[in-house]
This record gives C-alpha cells, sequence and structure tokens, in this order.
C-alpha cells in the first residue's frame, strides 16, 4: 500500500490529509509535502491521519520535525487522529504531550484560529 | 506432544520498501501459529517494523535477515545484524516502541552475527507444546 496525500484549504488553515502507511519508506513523501507547505505559507498546518492504517518511528519523525519547522516559523501544526492503533503510537513516546491532538478536522482547523489569533 | 512448527527465516533486499514485507509476513505468522489477539499481533508487527527499519539502516550486506521461532511460551523473532541497544541514543522512538510493544527485547551475540531478538509470550495456537 502506498501512501496518498492530499492539501486543501480550510479557513485559512492548511489541511494535508494522509492516506494510507506511514513508514521508513513513504515517511519521505510526508517530508517533503510538509516542506512544501511550509515554503508557501505559514499559516498553521492541519495533519489529519484518520486514513492512516500504520505509523511508526520514521514517520514519528516526520512530524516532529515538521513541527519544529512551523514552531520556527512562529506557527503551528495539529494532528487529527482518533484511531486507537495510530493514538498509541503517540502514547508509548510521550509525544501527545508535545503535539495538539484533535478528534476531526474542523475542531482542529478552529484550534489553529484560535490559536493564531493576535 | 507434537513438535513445534519449524522456524521461518526471512531474507529480503535492506531497502525501506521491502520493510512492509517482513512485518506483513511476521504478523501472518504469529497470528496462524500462536495464540493472539489482533492488538497484540499489530503490536507484534510494529516491533518487527522498527528493528527492520533501524538493520536496513546500518545494512550491513545488502540483505535484511529476519527468523521467526517458536517456544511453548512465546513467538520469537530474531532480526540480524540490526540495531544494538547500547546505539539507543540515535534510536530513541524506535526502542522506545519496540520496548513497550513486545514483551522481551535482548540483543544477542552468537556465532559472530549480532541480532535483536523480539520475545512475545503466547501460547501456540494448537496441537503443540
Amino acid at each position: 500500500m502506498d501512501l496518498r496525500l492530499e492539501t486543501t484549504e480550510q479557513d485559512g488553515t492548511t489541511v494535508l490529509a494522509a492516506h494510507g502507511e506511514i513508514d521508513v519508506a513513504t515517511a519521505p513523501q510526508l517530508r517533503q509535502q510538509i516542506v512544501e507547505v511550509a515554503s508557501a505559507s505559514s499559516a498553521p498546518l492541519v495533519i489529519d491521519l484518520e486514513g492512516v492504517d500504520f505509523l511508526d518511528s520514521t514517520g514519528l519523525g516526520v512530524l516532529v520535525s515538521g513541527l519544529k519547522r512551523f514552531r520556527t516559523l512562529g506557527s503551528d501544526v495539529l494532528l487529527v487522529a482518533t484511531r486507537p492503533r495510530i493514538l498509541k503510537v503517540f502514547e508509548i513516546t510521550g509525544l501527545t504531550q508535545v503535539f495538539s491532538i484533535h478528534p476531526t478536522v474542523e475542531e482542529a482547523v478552529s484550534a489553529a484560529a484560535a490559536g493564531n489569533r493576535p | 506432544m507434537n513438535d513445534p512448527p519449524p522456524p521461518v527465516e526471512l531474507e529480503v533486499p535492506a531497502r525501506p520498501e521491502y520493510v512492509r514485507l517482513v512485518r506483513l509476513v511476521v504478523g501472518a505468522l504469529a497470528a496462524s501459529r500462536r495464540d493472539l489477539d489482533d492488538e497484540r499481533v499489530a503490536d507484534l508487527r510494529l516491533a518487527v517494523n522498527e528493528a527492520c527499519t533501524l538493520a536496513v539502516a546500518e545494512a550491513p550486506d545488502g540483505r535484511l535477515h529476519v527468523a521467526c521461532a517458536e517456544e511453548p511460551d512465546a513467538f520469537i523473532v530474531d532480526v540480524f545484524d540490526g540495531p544494538d541497544e547500547e546505539d539507543e541514543d540515535d534510536d530513541g522512538l524506535a526502542f522506545a516502541l519496540i520496548r513497550a510493544l513486545v514483551d522481551e527485547v535482548a540483543t544477542v551475540h552468537e556465532d559472530g552475527a549480532t541480532r535483536l531478538r523480539l520475545r512475545m509470550r503466547s501460547a501456540p495456537a494448537s496441537g503443540w507444546g
């Protein structure tokens, strides 16, 4: 299975929806997409992981480096995740404390807008 | 009492695109041979993925070698020539996952080879032990 990435705009926030598996073979695609979004706009980025069936430490590493990149720009990365297998990976690694994780894209977009308000 | 099923060894190119194949095969083997629920099979699949990802990064001779064996109380997966736990500073996330997901992890030095041994406690699915 491949990784499919789809980028849309929602209320001034970029939403990157991932579908498929994020591992050592596919994580470079995600990394490249995050870098492209960051260079196009410093608006907050929501990454939707609801379509992700598998996420490993390589994928986590890409998400963390994406978060650092956006925070350096004064922006943020927010995640959408409810699937137990995906949340478990964040919980084990302590990254639930690092990322803002939301149950729906709408809630993540609202949180991004609220966080971005001057 | 019957003998345990024979060990299964896999050897594939040590390249990122083959890691998925190995985790799927090992997960399917464990699911068919052991009394493990889906959650534990998924845990094993991710732990194997992490060990193989580290081994691919080291890629000593361009091959990734994984062996699965069975004991009465556990399913054993050895990933050869991969990471040493002593190097874990570089591989913190991967080792955090491996330790949390399987029951035991050990670095085994034997016959000139190094293996990361993952052990998943479980009863045999049927027929032996």
